[in-house]
Formats: C-alpha cells, sequence, structure tokens
C-alpha cells in the first residue's frame, strides 16, 4: 500500500500508526541492522562501525603523537649529537696520547688558550714523536711505532706537505660562533664539554652541545667552573663541594657569563 | 604639493619629489613600490649573484645531522700563525690613479679586509671604495688565469717561457719594432726596469696612456715653473679654498689626505672653520662639501678665473697697506639673475682670497687646459700661497713617456711590430679617432699583460695573467711623495706575474722575484741595504723620513697669460642656454673609475655620490638645460660628437652647470666579464660606452657638441635615491621635517647659539682671538676638555631618562615635543653601553664606509632589476638631500645605519624574538630564527632593515663549482652568511665588539676606550663616525653624544636612538647669503 509517511505527529492520546516496512517497490525502508536491505542498492555502515571510527580517530591521533615525539626526539642533540663518533682518517687514539701517556691537551690543542678554533695540531706536531725513518735509513730514537702501517699518512703528510682531513666530531651549526678561549682561561675544563677524551679510543661526543644545554651553563656557571690551573685535568674532583670551589673561582675570575643572542650568535 | 618652507630650508630628495609626480607618491605610500611582491621577470638575464637558489638536495634523513665537516690543518704550521685569528700586513695599492697605503687583515692565509695604514701620513687609517672592493677583485674568478696565444684563430695555452722566448726572437738585439704602452705609475722600481729595458733594447720606445689622466695639471706646471714638479696641498693650513673644476676631496688620487686635511681645518669644536667655494660644472664631492658653489660650465671657468685675476690684482693694491678689500654692497642678486650672481661670487671670492692671502688656495682640476692651471699658480704666488697652502715636491725621477698617439703614428707608418701593453684597457678607452682596437689588429705581434681577458686582450695575440696588486710585490710614491712598498698576502693565484716581474724576464735581470726587485730598488734610494731596515720597511709599508721636502719654485714671467682689464665680453657673462648645441664634459665614475672595475659588483652597486644611479650610467642634465632640450628624466638623449653618437638615459641632476651634459665613462664594456658584461658570454652589458664620442681634442670637455632627445628605448635606471624613504607625518610636512632629520646651520650662528647657552664652550675662546669665519691659529686652539661640566646644564651620556628635558642643541628646532614617556619599562645601562655619533660636518659622502660593510658583513648584491625594486641590500646608505633653488642647490648626506634604538620599535613586534636587545645596548639580529615576517622593516622608522628575498649565496648555473669555491674565499668567517627568508641589519659590527672584549678577559684586563672599531668607522677618511662605549665619559662617542650639535634623527618618537648625529655647519660668506644685506653685517668685518 502506498501510503506516505506522515510527518505529523500523532495527537496525543491516539495510537502511533504503524511504520510502513516496505515503499512501493518492495525496498525497505530502514535498516536491518547488517547493512543489506535485500534490494541490492544504498549501502549504509551497520552502526557498530561508529564505534569502530571513534576508536580509529583516537588510534591515529595517538599514533601521529608518538610519530611527533619520535621525531622529536630522533632529532634532538641529546640523540643526533651524544655518541656521535665518525671514523676519522687515521686510527688516533686520545686513550692511548692523553689517557695512558697522559699528554696535557694543549700539547697539540696549543692554539685553545688564545684563539677561538683549539686547532687540530699540524702534522707537524705528530711527527715530534711519530717521524718515521729518516731518509738514510736510521731510526730516531724518539721516533715511535716508525714503520707502522697505521701511522703511514703521517708519514706521507710530513714528506709530501699533504694534510690529514680529520673529521669534525664537535660541529656547531655555522651561525653559532664558539669561542674557546673565552672559556679555558675562565674556569670552565675541557672535560666538562668534551668528556672523558682521556679514555676514548675514537673520540665521541660526549655532551649535546645544543643551545638549550649551554644555556644551562651561562645561566648558571657556578657548578660547572673549576680552578685555572686544573683546565686540562681531566679526572679532577674537588676536594671540597664543587659548587662551592665553583662560586669562589666565579667571584675571583669575575666571570658575568651573557645570555645575550649576539654573544653566539653574530 | 610643494614642499613647506621652514626655517632651514626646504628640503628635498629628487626632482620627482619637488613635482609630486603620482609615482613618487605611491613610492612613499608603499615601502615596496608597486609589483614589487611579484615574481622578477627577465630570470635568465639576472646578473650571477642573484640566482635563486634551488633548494635541490633533499638528502637523505640518513643520520638527520648537518654535512660531515672535515678539518684539515696544515702538515707544517708557520710560527706567527694561529688558525682563526687575523694577521695585519701593511701594503700599497696603485688603486684608481694614486697609491693608496693599506692595511690588509689577512685570515689563515688569505686577505679578507682592507684597512688604511693608520700610521701612514698619506691616510692615517682612512680609505676610499676602491681600495675596499680591492679584495673582492683578487678573488674575481673572471680574472684571467692561463697564458694565451691566439694563433689562426684558435687560443692555445702556453707557459711564461714560452712567451720569453718570442719575445725574446721578436725583439731580437736591439728591440727594433718594439712598443710598450702602459699605464703611469710612480713605482720606482718599474722606472728601474724601464730604464733597464730601454738600455737592454735601445730601439724600443715607451709609451703610457690612461683614461683620466692628470696631463694638464702636469703641463700648467710646466708652464708656471718651468719643472715638472708634483703638487701638494696643504688644505689644513688654508682659511679660503676655492677649487675650479678640481675635486680634491672626492675624485683625486690623494683624495683621502686632503679631505681628512680639510675636515681638520673644519674642527667646529674647536673653533676652527675654513671657507671653500667650488665652481665647476658637475656636482662633485668638493661641490657637497662646499660652502658656496657656483655652477659653471667648463669652457667658461677660463675666463672666470681670468675675471678672478683681475679683481685679486685690483685688491691687492689696494690693501697693500693693510685695509680690509671691499666688499661688495647691496642684497644678494635674485637666483634669476645668473650673470649677477656670478659677478657678484667673482667679488666676494677675490675679497676673500685677498683676505687671508698667505692662507688661501686656488685649486684648478685636471680637466681644465693647461694655462688654466698656470694662471692659478700665478694666482697663489701674488697671493703668497706658495709654500704655504700649497708646496711642490721634485720626483727624482724621468718618467716622460711617448703618448699614445705617437704610438698610433708610429704604428700606423708600420714602424711597430711588437706592442706590449701593460696593464690598462687602451683599446675600450683610447681616443676615438685613433680607432685603436684597429691599430692593435694590425701591429703583427701584440700581447697585452692584465688581470682580465678584456677588450685588449681580446685584440692582443697574447694574453699574459696579471698577478693582483695584493698577490705581488711592488713600491710606489704615494701623493706627497713617500716611498711606500707592497707586499704580497697570497701567492698569486692564477699563475700572475706582476709588471716589474715580467719586465725582469724580458731583460733577462738574474733577478726575477719581486722581492728582490723591489729590494734592490729601494737599497740603491736609501743606501741601506741591511736586513733590518728591509724588514722594518715591510713591517711599516713605507719609509719614514723618505717625504720629500718642498722644492723653492720660482714663477715663470707667463707673458701670454694676459689680465684682463675688462671682462664686459667675457665668455663667462653669457648665460643662455642654447637648444642646438651642449658641452658636455667627459667625468670619470665614482663607481667604475674609467671601467676598470665594471666587473666588481659591490661597486656596480654602488650608488654613484650624487645621482645615486647603480649599475649604470646616465647623462647628467640641469633641469633649466634639460628643459630647453625637451628631455625628461629617464628619457634617452642622442648625443652627437666627432662624428659619433650615443644614446644615454637621462637623469636631471640639479645643480649642473647651464647647457652642460655630464658623460660618465667606464660603461658598456663587452668584455669585462660576468658582471660587467661580455659579449662573448652572452651577459648584457653595463651601462652605455660613450668613450666613441672622445677624442683627445675633446679629452674632458666639448664644447661643441649636438644633443636631442630621441624616443629609443632607454635602459632603466636603477637609483636608490627615493628608497626607503623616511615617511614622516604626511607628505605635506615632509619638507619641513628633512630639516629635522639632516640638520645644519652656519658658523655664525653657532657661535651665537654658544654664546648664548655654552659661554665656556672652547670654540668661543679660540675663535674670539681671531675674526670670524677664519681658522684659529695652532695657539690658540684648546681641545675640548674630557670633562665639560660647565659646557652644558644636562648630562646626557646616560639614557636612563627619557623624559624629555634635552640640553639645547643647535640648530634649535620649532618642533618641540611634549615630555616623553614610554609604555615600556625602562632599562638603565650599567656595564658598557654601545654607541655611535656621526659628524655630518665631516661626512663627505663619499662611500667608502658602504663599501667597508658591504667587505665586512657578507652583505649581499642583488643586481639591477632588484635594485629597481629597492630592494639593494646594504646595511649602510648614504642619503643625499638637495635644499635651496633647482639650478644652485646645496647637497648635505647622511649616512644612515641601524641606530640600536633602545625602545626599539623592531624588537616589540617579531613575533618569534629573533630580534632582540642586549644588555649593552645593542639589537641583536638571531639570523637562524627569523621566518621572515617582515614587520620589523615595516616597523623601522629609519627603514634600515634588509630582507633576503632570494638566497643570493646560491651557487650560479653558469659558473664551475670550482668559481664558488673561490669566491667563497672571500667571505668573512666571523659574520653569518645570510640565506633567502632572513632579516638583516647593522649590527655594530658585532663580531668585532665579541672579538674585542673575548681578547680583553682573555688577558686579564679592561677594554681601552677606542679599542672597538666598526668597519664603517675605520673606513672613514675624515672620521665622521665614531663608536665606543657610551658609559665612558672619556671616550670619543661620549663626548660626542654631549655636543651642543649633537641630535637623534627623530627623537620625539622616544625610540631612544644610540646613534646620534652632528649638525652639519656651513662657513658661508655674509656677503654672499641669499636675502641678507652684503658686508653690513655687524658682527665681523
Amino acid at each position: 500500500m502506498a501510503a506516505s509517511h506522515d510527518s505529523s505527529s500523532p495527537a496525543h492520546g491516539q495510537p502511533v500508526p504503524a511504520q510502513p516496512e516496505t515503499d512501493g517497490n518492495g525496498a525497505a525502508l530502514h535498516g536491518s541492522g547488517d547493512g543489506h536491505d535485500g534490494s541490492g542498492a544504498n549501502w549504509e555502515f551497520p552502526r557498530w562501525t561508529n564505534r569502530v571510527v571513534a576508536v580509529l580517530a583516537g588510534v591515529v591521533g595517538v599514533t601521529v603523537l608518538y610519530g611527533v615525539a619520535v621525531a622529536y626526539i630522533a632529532t634532538e642533540p641529546r640523540t643526533v649529537n651524544v655518541g656521535y663518533s665518525p671514523k676519522q682518517p687515521l686510527p688516533f687514539s686520545h686513550k692511548t696520547h692523553a689517557g695512558k701517556l697522559r699528554l696535557d691537551c694543549r700539547y697539540c690543542h696549543n692554539t685553545v688558550e688564545r684563539s677561538a678554533h683549539a686547532a687540530i695540531p699540524p702534522t707537524q706536531t705528530c711527527g715530534n714523536c711519530h717521524s718515521g725513518t729518516q731518509g738514510d735509513g736510521t731510526v730516531p730514537y724518539a721516533s715511535v711505532l716508525a714503520d707502522s702501517p697505521r701511522l703511514a699518512l703521517v708519514r706521507e703528510s710530513l714528506a709530501t706537505g699533504k694534510s690529514i682531513p680529520w673529521v669534525r666530531v664537535h660541529d656547531l651549526p655555522d651561525f653559532a660562533y664558539f669561542d674557546h678561549s673565552a672559556h679555558v682561561n675562565r674556569g670552565v675544563g675541557c672535560v666538562s664539554c668534551h668528556g672523558r677524551v682521556d679514555r676514548m679510543d675514537q673520540v665521541y661526543q660526549a655532551q649535546p652541545l645544543s643551545m638549550a644545554w649551554c644555556l644551562d651553563c651561562h645561566r648558571d656557571p657556578t657548578p660547572h667552573l673549576r680552578p685555572l690551573d686544573a683546565i686540562t685535568q681531566m679526572d679532577w674532583v674537588p676536594e671540597r663541594d664543587p659548587v662551592e670551589v665553583g662560586r669562589e673561582v666565579h667571584q675571583q675570575l669575575n666571570i658575568k657569563t651573557s645570555t645575550n643572542c649576539s654573544t653566539c650568535h653574530r | 604639493m610643494k614642499p613647506s618652507t621652514g626655517p632651514h630650508n626646504n628640503y628635498w630628495r629628487s626632482l620627482e619629489e619637488l613635482a609630486d609626480t603620482p609615482q613618487f607618491r605611491e613610492f612613499l605610500a608603499r615601502e615596496f613600490p608597486q609589483a614589487a611582491s611579484e615574481f622578477p621577470t627577465g630570470i635568465s638575464r639576472r646578473r650571477w649573484l642573484q640566482v635563486m637558489g634551488a633548494s635541490l638536495a633533499l638528502g637523505t634523513l640518513a643520520g638527520c645531522r648537518w654535512e660531515k665537516e672535515t678539518i684539515v690543518p696544515l702538515a707544517k704550521r708557520p710560527a706567527n700563525r694561529t688558525p682563526g685569528n687575523p694577521q695585519r700586513f701593511a701594503t700599497t695599492l696603485e688603486v684608481a690613479g694614486g697609491a693608496r697605503p693599506l692595511l690588509v687583515t689577512s685570515l689563515d692565509g688569505r686577505p679578507l679586509k682592507v684597512e688604511g695604514n693608520p700610521n701612514h701620513p698619506d691616510s692615517r687609517g682612512g680609505t676610499d671604495a676602491f681600495s675596499q672592493a680591492a679584495v673582492l677583485e683578487l678573488y674575481d674568478p673572471d680574472r684571467g688565469s692561463r697564458v694565451r696565444q691566439r694563433e689562426v684563430g684558435t687560443d692555445y695555452t702556453r707557459t711564461w717561457e714560452q712567451f720569453i722566448d718570442w719575445f725574446a726572437k721578436q725583439a731580437g738585439n736591439d728591440g727594433a719594432g718594439v712598443a710598450v704602452l702602459a699605464t703611469p705609475s710612480s713605482s720606482p722600481t718599474r722606472l728601474q726596469l724601464r730604464k733597464q729595458f730601454e738600455k737592454r733594447f735601445p730601439q724600443a720606445r715607451w709609451f703610457e696612456h690612461t683614461s683620466l689622466d692628470n696631463r694638464n695639471e702636469q703641463l700648467g706646471i710646466i708652464e708656471a715653473f718651468g719643472k715638472p714638479y708634483r703638487p701638494r696641498l696643504l688644505l689644513d693650513k688654508a682659511a679660503v679654498i676655492a677649487c675650479f673644476d678640481a675635486d680634491p676631496l672626492g675624485n683625486h688620487p690623494g683624495s683621502v689626505t686632503y679631505a681628512r686635511d680639510y675636515v681638520a681645518g673644519r674642527d667646529v669644536d674647536n673653533g676652527r672653520m675654513n671657507r671653500l667655494y667650488a665652481v665647476e660644472a658637475n656636482y662633485s664631492t668638493t661641490g657637497v662639501a662646499a660652502d658656496h658653489r657656483l655652477p659653471l660650465a667648463s669652457s667658461q671657468i677660463d675666463s672666470f678665473l681670468a675675471s678672478l685675476e683681475a679683481r685679486v690684482q685690483k685688491l691687492l693694491e689696494e690693501t697693500k697697506d693693510g685695509k680690509k678689500p671691499a666688499l661688495p654692497s647691496g642684497p644678494m642678486p635674485e637666483a634669476s639673475d645668473v650673470v649677477a650672481r656670478r659677478e657678484r661670487f667673482l667679488d666676494v671670492l677675490a675679497a676673500d682670497l685677498v683676505e687671508h692671502a698667505g692662507e688661501s688656495l686656488v685649486v684648478v682640476g685636471p680637466q681644465q687646459p693647461a694655462h688654466v692651471h698656470a694662471r692659478a699658480h700665478r694666482i697663489n704666488s701674488r697671493l703668497g700661497n706658495i709654500g704655504k697652502t700649497i708646496e711642490f715636491w721634485e720626483a727624482d725621477v724621468d718618467s716622460q713617456a711617448g703618448t699614445i698617439e705617437e704610438l698610433a703614428d708610429a704604428a700606423g707608418n708600420g714602424d711597430i711590430s711588437t706592442l706590449l701593453v701593460l696593464d690598462g684597457n687602451p683599446v675600450y678607452d683610447a681616443p676615438a679617432e685613433l680607432n685603436f682596437g684597429q691599430v692593435v689588429l694590425n701591429i703583427k705581434g701584440s700581447a697585452y699583460l692584465g688581470l682580465y681577458e678584456n677588450e685588449t686582450a681580446q685584440a692582443c695575440q697574447w694574453y699574459l695573467p696579471q698577478a693582483h696588486g695584493l698577490e705581488s710585490w711592488g713600491d710606489a710614491l704615494s701623493e706627497q711623495g713617500i716611498y711606500s712598498v707592497a707586499q704580497p698576502l697570497i701567492d698569486p693565484l692564477f699563475d700572475g706575474k706582476s709588471q716589474i716581474e715580467l719586465l725582469a724576464l724580458l731583460i733577462g735581470d738574474e733577478r726575477t722575484s719581486g722581492r728582490d726587485l723591489v729590494r734592490r730598488t729601494w737599497a740603491a734610494r736609501q743606501g741601506n741595504a741591511s736586513d733590518r731596515a728591509w724588514r722594518r720597511l715591510v713591517h711599516d709599508g713605507f719609509a719614514e723620513d723618505s717625504r720629500p721636502a718642498a722644492a723653492d719654485v720660482k714663477l715663470e714671467a707667463l707673458a701670454s697669460l694676459e689680465v684682463p682689464a675688462d671682462d664686459s665680453g667675457a665668455a663667462w657673462r653669457k648665460a643662455d642656454i642654447a637648444t642646438d648645441k651642449v658641452e658636455v664634459v667627459f667625468l670619470g665614475s665614482n663607481s667604475v673609475y674609467d671601467g676598470r672595475y665594471a666587473n666588481l659588483s659591490w661597486l656596480q652597486e654602488l650608488p654613484d655620490r650624487l645621482t645615486k644611479v647603480t649599475w649604470g650610467n646616465a647623462a647628467l642634465v640641469g633641469p633649466a638645460t634639460a628643459a630647453a632640450l625637451k628631455v625628461s628624466q629617464g628619457q634617452n638623449l642622442r648625443v652627437e660628437l666627432n662624428g659619433a653618437s650615443v644614446d644615454v638615459p637621462v637623469y636631471l641632476l640639479p645643480g649642473m652647470a647651464r647647457g652642460t651634459v655630464g658623460l660618465v665613462l667606464g660603461y658598456g664594456r663587452t668584455a669585462a666579464g660576468h658582471v660587467g658584461g661580455s659579449e662573448a658570454l652572452g651577459i648584457e652589458t653595463v651601462g652605455v660606452n660613450v668613450a666613441p664620442l672622445r677624442t683627445r681634442s675633446t679629452w674632458y670637455i666639448a664644447p661643441e657638441a649636438k644633443a636631442t632627445a630621441v624616443r629609443t628605448r632607454a635602459a632603466t635606471l636603477a637609483t636608490t635615491q627615493d628608497h626607503q624613504a623616511i615617511d614622516t607625518v604626511g607628505l605635506e610636512a615632509i619638507g619641513h621635517r628633512i630639516g629635522q632629520l639632516v640638520r645644519e646651520g652656519t658658523f655664525d650662528d653657532y657661535r651665537r647659539f654658544l654664546e648664548e647657552h655654552y659661554p665656556n664652550h672652547p670654540a668661543l675662546k679660540a675663535a674670539a682671538a681671531v675674526p670670524a669665519g677664519t681658522i684659529a691659529h695652532e695657539a690658540n686652539v684648546v681641545p675640548v676638555a674630557a670633562k665639560s661640566d660647565d659646557a652644558h646644564k644636562h648630562d646626557d651620556a646616560h639614557h636612563g631618562d627619557g623624559h624629555g628635558e634635552h640640553h639645547a642643541t643647535f640648530p634649535p628646532q620649532e618642533h618641540h615635543h611634549p615630555p616623553l614617556f614610554s609604555l615600556w619599562e625602562e632599562v638603565s645601562y650599567e656595564g658598557q653601553a654601545w654607541g655611535m655619533s656621526i659628524d655630518l660636518n665631516k661626512c663627505l659622502g663619499c662611500n667608502a664606509c658602504m663599501v667597508a660593510c658591504q667587505a665586512e658583513n657578507n652583505v649581499p648584491v642583488v643586481g639591477k632589476e632588484q635594485v629597481e625594486m629597492g630592494r639593494e641590500m646594504h646595511w649602510l646608505r648614504i642619503d643625499r638631500y638637495f635644499s635651496g633653488d633647482t639650478e644652485e642647490p646645496q647637497v648635505v648626506t647622511q649616512p644612515v645605519t641601524c641606530h640600536h634604538c633602545e625602545n626599539a620599535p623592531c624588537e616589540q613586534v617579531c613575533p618569534v624574538a629573533a630580534t632582540v636587545h642586549s644588555n649593552e645596548g645593542l639589537n641583536d639580529m638571531a639570523y637562524n630564527r627569523c621566518i621572515g615576517t617582515r614587520y620589523c622593516a615595516n616597523n623601522c622608522p629609519y627603514k634600515v632593515r634588509r630582507f633576503n628575498f632570494f638566497d643570493f649565496r646560491a651557487h650560479d648555473p653558469r659558473l664551475q663549482q670550482a668559481n664558488d669555491d673561490l669566491t667563497s674565499l672571500l667571505l668573512n668567517p666571523e659574520v653569518t652568511v645570510r640565506m633567502r627568508g632572513v632579516m638583516e641589519k647593522c649590527t655594530y659590527c658585532v663580531q668585532r665588539i665579541q672579538n674585542a672584549k673575548i681578547a680583553a678577559r682573555r688577558e686579564g684586563r679592561p677594554l681601552g676606550p677606542e679599542e672597538i672599531v666598526t668597519a664603517c668607522q675605520q673606513a672613514c677618511a675624515t672620521k665622521a663616525i665614531e663608536f665606543g662605549d657610551l658609559n665612558r665619559p672619556e671616550s670619543k662617542v661620549a663626548q660626542a653624544h654631549r655636543n651642543p650639535r649633537a641630535y637623534a634623527m627623530l627623537e620625539e618618537l622616544n625610540i631612544k636612538p644610540r646613534t646620534r648625529y652632528l649638525a652639519r655647519i656651513r662657513n658661508p660668506h655674509p656677503a654672499l647669503i641669499d636675502g641678507e644685506a652684503a658686508a653690513a653685517g655687524s658682527h665681523h668685518a
């Protein structure tokens, strides 16, 4: 029967007229709950999918947040930089030289007190000990490991003047300017930023060297300061409270750390 | 809308502004004019530094770290080298016709920055724009890099040995048919080698040629004194200076010295004040500085000077018994009565010169013919100036050489079979009638030694790369005659050799290194060959006590130079402008000189001092002349002269002489390189080449040329003059307001002001003893005391208060503002407070500071198209304002940098805090934080912020990567190189501040008061810029801030800028001031 849907609400007290089950063509007018209505047309999502969508949205949202968090943490200086240890052209071991032999940092990195760069030493410095065999075949007493193939690059560089291409480990972006002499002369030890280099066979970056990390010290340098005679001492431990020692140095050297942008960003 | 008249002239920046064209209004309304935000067109023709970098390197995300860097130390480090620490070496460069004593900063073995040698008496630390660009020339990838021989149309790379062999075969035993064409040089070593060359090859001939020569000056001296003396102006001893077509302060080999000396005679704070008159056709730097400037056609200056001499003679007679010379009476003639004004000028100038006989000076420029120079020498002699304000010294070298005309003649006769050209570019700039390009092509064997494979190199069979001045040993005599030595700062980058090395090789001298050659010459001169003395010489850069003594000159009879008794028919009395003929004057360029610097982008983009035109040249025409010729700004003017014609775009320059058209040389180069234009490479030329018009008879002045306006398509003129317009309260008040932005006053007004407000000022003490308008003699000069508490009522050195109380400043301003208060919490600056002062009385607008800043701070070059849109990147710009009549205006210049305001409007609007204030008062810029909103630039009232619209450091695909590696040597590693999308501005050279502070802390000592010197301050020849700690009362900048002339630009905005300007003081003669009764002044004679 072709009864039209009466959209007017039934009057009070009157029985609700029965809703037709099918329309004129025999197709069902209401969902049966499984998406199919018998005629094959008008797909509708089953009701239970509403909850699935909600849960799915939640899962996608969490995944996105998770992804963002992973990306953030993965690209943080703490993650990316700490532990970075590139392979060097020759296997120079700080553990041997600075650790076992107890060479002072400044023997090789000798410009650190008067320049912004703690320069990688020229091959000449290596040649002080590793000069190799002389032209006439004699080996000078001071020439250590004169035949070692690991030192071939050094000997070649000394002979030809070609430079050794070391890979930079502690690298700041080009728009940040760091000055070693300003720190080394004012109570900041090598180990504070570079870690226990005297225990590294291959140098790795021990600290993130991010701006936040630098600012931590610039905002309060006292716990990180040490007397000037202990700058290169990797294993220095203060006898007293380090903050107290730091405060003394702070006062003695009249340290005023700057947190202006132009201090590092020129 | 006419700029309203204020109490101190009405100012205007351009004729458009004065006419208030709709284009100008729109320009002002939008900081970036029409379509600036549109994508640029013509990308294929862009200059090589502005190609937009494509961020092709998407790269992999492996590691998420930036590129791996290697550290490559030297295998053997020299003893005095600390990596990263700069070293400074003294040297000398022959630049723009003169020897400049320099101190070059070298970092890790490469020269980076040029400064003046502070110990050398010629410069005392000042430089000019050309020397500052020398490092760019050194690292120019367009420089020739190999010895090349052309055979049957093909170029072959050869070696130096092969060239020497070839030359030996050509020259034979006696050099028959050999000609050398060189540029004039003061180098004693080269002269020595020339003599040896002529001895070795007796039949060889030596010629010299340069585009902007001073032949007339030399001939004039010979005419006047009989011998080829060299002049030495003593501008600091002169009270009255009169320049006739002369530009000693701007375009002169000795301009650095003369600018400094001139300013020394203008020490207002100590009561010294000279007076400068300029009579010229073109508006020069001297004209900008002048107290009185008279525009006069160059050809009329001859008769003008003759009339001056007549008057001077007459007045000398009348005042023999100590009377004061009579001044003309009555008011100054109206601006429209041109001839009467000229006559008045003559009368007053003559009186002034005579009144200060012995302290006056008449100078004539190189464009004027020799007899005009001789006349000036006679006037100076009559006035007793010789030996006092001008002296002469004898060069102990005989450097007479043949002219290029003689060479062309000889070549035409077939006498020349081998031509060796040493530097210069004669094919480009030889006199047009010689057709020198063809002359060279017709010579069978020709060789060119030069920095670039330019027009001359292309005509020659051999090309030989020249070692740059910074790569070679050499020597020179400075303008004052001091023996100055040049040492190389880097080995030749391109297998080049210097002139002296090449000559030594050709002669077969046993010494072939430049060092040995120079040492040998010097040992012969000084008689002291010791190592110690040589090292001393090289260290200092010059030989002390080598300044030649003043020669005792005698004036010749000069009977042919008559003094006219009656000048009623004199040429200078003609003031009407003919429409069918004009007078053309050929001018050197402030940017590319004679064209040799056409490939230096810094100089191409440097705005011309007066016209502010970049990347091109223009025909300079005065407004009245333009009206007569019916030509307007930007239109093409066809100038026909000597059978040739060129079309040049017109620039209306107020103050050009009537009926004169100025044509600027040095443009239209066809083989300059990627920047200056190259036909071979398909790079369009910059500007128009006017050399085809120039013949020897009209070398500087062409009185009869034809000029017509044509409708051909004119090259656009990229000017910077209307950019960064400081938009103050409405356009209506702009004329009045400019008078507050750049302040000036007269010396008499200043002294009256001091008498009223600062009665104890040292300037009054000195001036009282001497008649007004003159300089005080040495005994009376009192230096300004460090503490001058009684001199002013209110110490403004600390900027803690901002409440509108200001001590009296000169000139007094009509516009007073109510007491200022700030919405922001005021910060008080204990410790260091960086500030700067710029003395407008000393600034000549020479542009040296602009190039110095560009070199020091890696400021990019943007190219012509971008300059047209107002996007030039100069951190420091020099504004130029005209005032007065459009035919006889005055000009004042003002350098503007970031003022590092304490209440900076830019800092308040940055959304990401990329620009913040340091606790020392600097406005810091963190480039990596900037996201390119450009709100800060919008907010800056001085319009000093610059935005990197493109990645100007990007690799240009037309060049090989190797060239990028070369040009990156030029960058200063102490300053960040900025990328696209980042704002930048003057930082007060923060890298220098930081390095000085670190050095002081490292050494455990306090900073000296003048220890930190900014790049612009260091480059300035007149020391107009002072920089330092305002919290130290003894520093020069703190003293300058306390000066009664000191004012801050736009101080009523309460942004508290750290830069103050010192008002410019002019010293006009009371009888030449418009609108005042002449000689009736009650306060001086």
